[in-house]
């Protein structure tokens, strides 16, 4: 749930893989269809669900910015102890402040509005670490030795600097990489069907992890570390859910032969043509109802949750029930998605320098649309006062700020140095 | 709850309980328990569900100790026999039973020999009382069957009832779900997943209730109905013949299936069928059911032909049909 709903009505698509149209019915939005009376108890509901889990996120809220460019939010940051320098930083999405240049504004949940720099990236997580000055705010980095897993169905919130509870959800899939390089790789075409009392294999890679163990197309699996399989499919989940390096026993029948081979896994990454093929069709449900973030795949650790969330939103905090920190908000994956790095994860990177944003900008644009690479890394910066001028233009530019924080923005837009337009 | 005399005023004229919700955190709590519990619990029955002759996939979940699944009718459409992978990867086969296409549900018999303790299955609720605001629990092997990670939980309410026993949540779908299990939060089945509008408001379950009325009929084997809107929004590079079906008709060799309606300039229309005729075989395939006429049709791609047999009145009549794609027979509906 989202504090404001989405009410727009158009046309159903049916959900399974294949079947999946381009064709649509127009049916009325179930919505459209409520009493005034039923439509105001579903909107009670919702709000009873905000206000009742409000007093959770109090503490993390005190540690949420707002990060401003050119007079709009783009999005949130958590303010954390930076392992590295010993030094509050904020911790906020690395590609949607990429286009911001360094010069961003940071509003903290009181309402003071000050300028911040990119410290460093981490280009996995598309995690960036903004400084600045401490005298110029006083934040308290989030505690997060408390956190602790959290079992599927769980509820968990995400905190706005206004210290309202912004969107809700439940723990859809448990933390996990989405990085190809991170799943183990036999290396070895398989039959569907198990009609052989095994899974054939039709063909071997040349080089891969199954190659080198001497398995040759024609042989037939029939146990992976002595469990019998029932088929390609608990093939594939075993696979994938060792490391890339460990090592498994493989018992297969070739001819009549039964045999038995120690197979050290590759990583699928080291093979490049296997990648998932791309669906028309699941790219148009993806985006129904909901807008995906350019950066949203690859991340090595992420949490998944059915929590809607707009890819302005990255960069905030998520509490457990207890207030707990879960872990920050990093993309809207599609229609039924968003991915949230846990806090263990964050714990750890933090312990490590970050990357300067130039070295780690070519992992970046080859996760993003193509067209990423053509978003201006500084986009033409205008002087503070153009800024300011057309800021007033357009009181409402913010859309959930009041004209009192523009004003404040504008301030520490006009305190910045003038930049040149070839600036690095 | 938070019954106060306006409330309890209102509830005279309209008659509807108010929609639960949280007052504060020690309640978010226990529903929050019992969301986990019901995953726990129902998760290793949320099955994946495809077929590699017909190309169809999408989930279903496992409602019997003895293996019988439910799904949606539109993800057994054209199969026979689908492969079944739970939650941890095991694999089984699933003999596909009866369908009711009007309201999008199917059942489907794992054949393979039962485990010790039987199948891991959930129990069945009732949609029929379900209403605005209810909580519910979906789950389903979005995107189809993915190794590295469990069919994803959504939490969510619902949202209005519709036309036959259908429902719609704020659960989000997507492609894959079809035919996975919406649940009560006591981890009873209460809807089928069906279909997704725009919003996220929008997404579309057969209630169980209709499921139950049709229960013997589905376990009998029996293929009926209409997939209403949604015939439209299937693949629409599947294979088509343009025709709307009638009802089966059974009399020994001159059994088939009649037909309703012929769709203007479809391939029906261009081989010269009409409504009326009964399809009685096809490719030397009797086709004494719509199971059957599916099944057959979704073994060929459009644009390559087969040979009908039909009756019309007392003739017997054979001609030539070039199938044509499910997107070209529907153009008004683009989106």
């Amino acid at each position: 749930m989202k504090i404001q709903s989405l009410l727009a009505a158009a046309g159903w698509i049916c959900l399974s893989c294949q079947g999946i149209a381009q064709y649509s019915v127009r049916l009325p939005d179930p919505l459209a269809g409520l009493s005034w009376h039923e439509k105001r108890e579903l909107k009670n509901q919702a709000s009873g669900f905000f206000s009742a889990s409000k007093p959770v996120i109090a503490e993390a809220a005190k540690s949420t910015v707002s990060i401003y460019h050119q007079g709009g939010r783009i999005c949130y940051g958590t303010v954390i102890m930076s392992g590295s320098s010993q030094q509050p930083s904020i911790l906020t999405k690395w590609s949607e402040i990429k286009k911001a240049s360094n010069r961003l504004v940071v509003m903290t949940s009181e309402g003071k509005a000050f300028a911040a720099n990119l410290a460093g990236v981490y280009p996995d997580h598309d995690l960036a670490l903004l400084d600045y000055d401490v005298s110029d705010a006083e934040l308290t980095p989030l505690d997060l030795s408390q956190a602790a897993p959290l079992p599927l169905g769980s509820f968990i919130l995400m905190a706005n600097p206004d210290g309202n509870v912004e969107s809700l959800g439940v723990v859809s899939v448990e933390s996990r990489s989405l990085r190809d390089g991170d799943k183990a790789y036999l290396g070895v075409m398989m039959d569907f069907s198990n009609e052989q009392g095994g899974i054939a294999l039709r063909e071997i890679m040349p080089g891969s992890a199954a190659a080198k163990a001497g398995l040759r197309a024609g042989d037939i699996i029939l146990a992976v570390d002595q469990e019998n399989l029932t088929g390609l499919m608990e093939m594939k989940t075993l696979l994938q859910r060792l490391q890339p390096g460990s090592e498994i026993i493989v018992t297969y029948k070739r001819g009549n032969a039964r045999k038995k081979t120690k197979v050290a896994l590759g990583s699928l990454s080291e093979n490049p043509t296997i990648r998932r093929i791309p669906q028309e069709r699941m790219n148009i449900m993806e985006r129904m109802g909901a807008t995906p973030s350019d950066i949203r795949t690859g991340f090595p650790s992420v949490i998944q949750s059915d929590m809607p969330i707009a890819p302005s939103d990255a960069g905030a905090p998520i509490t457990d029930l207890d207030g707990k920190i879960a872990g920050i908000v990093i993309a809207r994956g599609s229609r039924i998605k968003t991915y949230i790095i846990p806090t263990s994860t964050i714990q750890n990177l933090l312990t490590k320098a970050p990357q300067t944003a130039s070295h780690g900008s070519a992992q970046l644009t080859k996760r993003g649309p193509s067209d990423f690479n053509n978003q201006a890394e500084n986009p033409r910066d205008e002087n503070p006062r153009d800024q300011v001028r057309r800021l007033l233009g357009k009181p409402t530019v913010t859309g959930d700020k009041n004209q009192e924080n523009i004003r404040k923005i504008q301030e520490v837009l006009e305190k910045l140095p003038q930049r040149h337009k070839n600036d690095p | 709850m938070f019954a106060t005399i306006f409330a309890i005023a209102l509830l005279a004229i309209q008659p509807l309980a108010a929609a639960p919700s949280p007052q504060n955190i020690s309640q978010l709590k226990s529903l929050e328990q019992k969301v986990t519990g019901v995953v726990q619990k129902v998760l290793p029955a949320t099955i994946s569900l495809f077929s590699t002759k017909s190309g169809a996939s999408g989930s279903g979940v496992v409602v019997s100790k003895d293996g019988l699944i439910l799904t949606a009718g539109h993800v057994v459409r054209g199969s026979d026999e689908m492969t079944v992978v739970f939650p941890n990867g095991k694999q089984a086969t699933g003999k596909v039973l009866g369908a009711n296409y009007t309201r999008d549900t199917a059942m489907i018999q794992i054949m393979d020999p039962k485990p010790t303790f039987g199948w891991p299955h959930a129990g069945i609720g009732k949609s029929r009382k379900l209403d605005s605001g209810d909580l519910v629990i979906a789950l389903g092997h979005a995107g189809g069957y993915d190794p590295v990670r469990t069919p994803p939980v959504r939490f969510g309410r619902v949202i209005a009832q519709g036309q036959d026993h259908f429902l719609s949540t704020d659960c989000t779908l997507i492609g894959g779900d079809s035919g996975g299990p919406l649940f009560d939060l006591n981890g009873s089945v209460v809807g089928i997943h069906s279909s997704i509008g725009e919003s996220l408001s929008s997404n579309n379950h057969a209630g169980i209730t209709g499921v139950l009325q049709d229960w013997k009929k589905l376990e009998k084997g029996e293929t009926w109905g209409r997939l209403g809107g949604s015939s439209l929004l299937d693949n629409p590079d599947a294979p088509v013949i343009g025709i709307i079906t009638g009802r089966p008709s059974k009399s020994g060799i001159r059994s088939g299936i009649s037909i309703r309606h012929v769709f203007e300039g479809g391939p029906a229309s261009k081989a010269g069928l009409r409504a009326g005729d009964i399809i009685n075989n096809i490719n030397d395939k009797n086709v004494p059911d719509l199971r059957t006429l599916h099944i057959v049709i979704a073994q060929h791609e459009p644009g390559e032909t087969i040979t009908i047999r039909l009756i019309r009145g007392q003739d017997r009549l054979t001609r030539k049909l070039t199938l044509g794609r499910r997107g070209d027979i529907i153009p008004d509906e683009k989106r």
